[in-house]
């Protein structure tokens, strides 16, 4: 015991360590230090875009943003390139090389430690930056998101302006477009019969493309609800799990007792949420699709048949 | 220095983006118009009473499909 | 909408690829001998002749009942999916057993017989049926006659002319342009869409549409050729592509302005790739195919990366 301690803190010192060691510890620290420089980069270039995409995504005013996808495009493709980078690097430096000595290197010697910290140092490391990178991404994400409310209160305000302003190109008796169309339709004029076509403007068509966006951001919170109910699920078991580790030495029955109190506690509320959730999951698409049909009521039918499919797979 | 890198990088991008031809060229914005068709054969106007597919006082076929129930066009709608 | 339409296509089928790929590939050490006996295989099923599918099914299904009635007897409580994985890995099992197939042969079956056994369709092997609802014409169109539609707009022909051409409206177009893909949404078994996809890749065309000729260059012409008949050269493309898109350029304009292809074409040969990669199931040359397609796209991302002054963090280095 006291003689295995000796030598590990020997080591430590570096007298008694291999000269392999030595190039493991440059690239330790070389390793860390080249990700420092990317993340330093990574958020240096996603504070200057985010803003940049922000401003393009309210003034291109191409009806599908085209210049903004491009842009943002763009600069997910730097993020990926400096990703790129770190793991070309890795599998290079690290892991390569970990594999490399391992194949010289016996489990059983005494030296062996030295190698697996330095692959598990490495790999935190590279674990840490990949959440830096992804918390980016969903910061870079986000400025793909349009105000809705305001696009769709546009239509709205579109449509009371024009409903009355038509007159039937035969006969010039008024028409009245009795509803927000989608795509074009014919209209008989009231008067004299004559079929007329209703081409809905630019903005009018673009109803069909952000409504199931807005009946999603408007029930936002219930499918939140329900994520939150679903991971409740995890969560539980991992609770009841850990108490269960807890006794595995007692001998107290009083004690044993109260957390096994605990445990059937936890395990009732696990097996509630796990009947739940998927209550919460269809709530939240009747919801849903409750709002989809009112933003557009002429694709009833077809709403419909899309939530009867997906309820199959809750 | 570094600062620099970013930024020029950042603006060619937007450049570059925004001189770009869209795919299919530019999306025309129009506004909600209405219009008729007059029948090419007698110059009546499309008249209600007997569908969309043919006029009504000539019979001249306007197009030579049968309509089913869609979105706003129905059955109906066949001139008999 | 096209992109869209497509990118569910070819994305789905992207994460099966790369599924079967890995599964396939575990089997991969384990080659069979080449002398292996010869079986013969029925054109339709790929069932070995020697049985019949109902023998085929019964055994699947008793080896799966055994094995679920073993899984709930110690305890295990197996849902709707657990029992279609059962049923799935048996099937392989059988196949491969009954038939001394290597694991390419399996996966060509799989596809093959995918919407029996998992009620998806797989580009390749759909057959237009007039029975189903789902297929039923929409205002007289039929979905050849739409997909035929859709390629010449694609292939930048104004939708107006394509009307004209048809002999109706543009609120006829609209209906069918609103309909066509909802039926794709609302068939969970795919067949809508795979067949409009396999319509795509045969580049189908009707006799109204045949005098509206999308303008191609003369080199354009001769590239499209060449992505046809050179799978490498069509990697190529789609590798730059997909390089372009990550250095802010569109893509599909790219290809059109570099190589005269247009969308509606590209998209079209890329479906004849991924339909004549389904019905001859190669996972060596599927690796092959993929390998080579990321190379290309480092090269070409090096280029617009050179254009664009380098990579932000071209000066960060180990």
């Amino acid at each position: 015991m006291f003689g295995l301690f000796k030598k590990s803190k020997d080591s430590q010192n570096g007298e008694s360590t291999p000269e392999w060691y030595s190039e493991l510890q440059e690239n330790q620290q070389r390793w860390f230090a080249f990700l420092e420089k990317l993340e330093a980069k990574m958020e240096e270039f996603a504070t200057a875009a985010i803003p940049e995409l922000k401003e393009i995504m309210q003034s291109d005013d191409d009806i599908y943003k085209r210049t903004f996808h491009r842009v943002y495009s763009g600069v997910n493709g730097q993020l990926n390139n400096i990703r790129e980078k770190a793991r070309d690097v890795y599998e290079e430096k690290v892991h390569d090389v970990y594999y490399n000595f391992n194949s010289q290197i016996s489990v059983l010697s005494k030296h062996h430690d030295l190698l697996s910290d330095f692959r598990s140092a490495c790999s935190d490391r590279y674990n840490e930056f990949e959440n830096k990178y992804d918390y980016w991404r969903k910061q870079i994400d986000k400025t793909q998101e349009r105000d809705l409310e305001t696009e769709y209160q546009k239509i709205l305000d579109e449509y009371e302006a024009i409903k009355n302003k038509f007159n039937c190109t035969q006969c010039g008796g008024n028409i009245v477009i009795e509803k927000i169309f989608l795509i074009q339709t014919y209209i008989t004029c009231p008067y004299c019969q004559t079929q007329n076509t209703f081409a809905p403007s630019t903005l009018g068509r673009n109803l069909q493309n952000i409504a199931r966006n807005l009946a999603e951001q408007r029930t936002a919170h219930m499918y939140e609800a329900y994520e939150a109910e679903k991971d409740k699920e995890r969560d539980l078991y991992h609770q009841r799990h850990e108490l269960s580790l807890s006794i595995i030495h007692e001998k107290d029955k009083k004690v044993l007792h109260e957390v096994q109190l605990k445990m059937d506690d936890l395990e009732e509320q696990r097996q509630f949420a796990i009947k739940n959730a998927p209550k919460l999951h269809q709530e939240y698409l009747r919801a849903m699709y409750d709002e989809l049909n009112k933003i557009t009521p002429d694709l009833k039918e077809h709403n419909e048949k899309m939530y009867q499919n997906q309820l199959q797979y809750l | 220095m570094e600062e620099k890198k970013v930024n020029s990088f950042l603006n060619r991008l937007k450049e570059n983006a925004q001189k770009q031809t869209n795919y299919g060229g530019e999306m025309e914005i129009t506004e909600a118009k209405i219009n008729a068709k007059d029948c090419p054969n007698c110059g009546a106007g499309r008249a209600k009473q007997d569908g969309l597919t043919h006029c009504a006082y000539c019979g001249f076929e306007f197009f030579n499909i049968k309509l089913t129930d869609g979105v706003y066009i129905k059955k109906e709608d066949n001139s008999i | 909408m096209f992109k869209k339409l497509f990118g569910a296509l070819t994305g789905d089928k992207q994460e099966n690829q790369n599924y079967e790929t890995q599964t396939s590939n575990d089997n991969y050490e384990n080659n069979y001998e080449d002398n292996y006996q010869e079986v013969e295989y029925d054109p339709e099923t790929l069932h070995g002749t020697h049985y019949t599918v109902e023998d085929f099914d019964n055994e699947v299904a008793e080896r799966a009942e055994a094995w679920i009635a073993d899984e709930r007897a110690s305890g295990e409580n197996l849902d709707e999916k657990d029992i279609q994985n059962i049923y799935f890995n048996y099937r392989r099992t059988v196949y491969t057993e009954w038939n001394n197939c290597d694991s390419d042969q399996m996966i060509r079956f799989e596809h093959a017989n995918s919407l029996k056994y998992t009620g998806v369709q797989t580009s390749g092997f759909v057959k237009a049926d007039d029975n189903n609802p789902f297929l039923e014409p929409v205002h007289g169109v039929d979905l050849r006659t739409y997909t035929a539609m859709c390629l010449k707009i694609s292939a930048g022909i104004d939708y107006l002319e394509v009307c004209k051409a048809m002999g109706f409206e543009p609120a006829v177009w609209e209906e069918l342009n609103t309909i066509w893909p909802q039926r794709m949404g609302e068939d969970t078994s795919f067949t809508v869409t795979t067949l409009f996809g396999q319509y795509y890749a045969e580049n189908v065309t009707v006799p109204q549409l045949e005098n509206l000729k999308a303008e191609i260059s003369e080199e354009g012409a001769a590239n499209l050729e060449r992505i046809k008949s050179d799978r490498y050269f069509y990697e190529e493309l789609a590798g730059a592509r997909q390089a372009a898109y990550e250095y802010g350029i569109d893509g599909a304009q790219w290809i059109l302005e570099n190589f005269g292809i247009n969308l509606a074409d590209f998209q079209s040969v890329a479906m004849q790739w991924m339909t004549e990669q389904n019905q001859n199931w190669n996972s060596a040359d599927i690796t092959e195919f993929h390998d080579y397609q990321q190379q290309k796209q480092k090269e070409y991302a090096a280029k617009f990366a050179a254009e664009q002054g380098g990579n932000i963090a071209d000066d960060v280095n180990f």
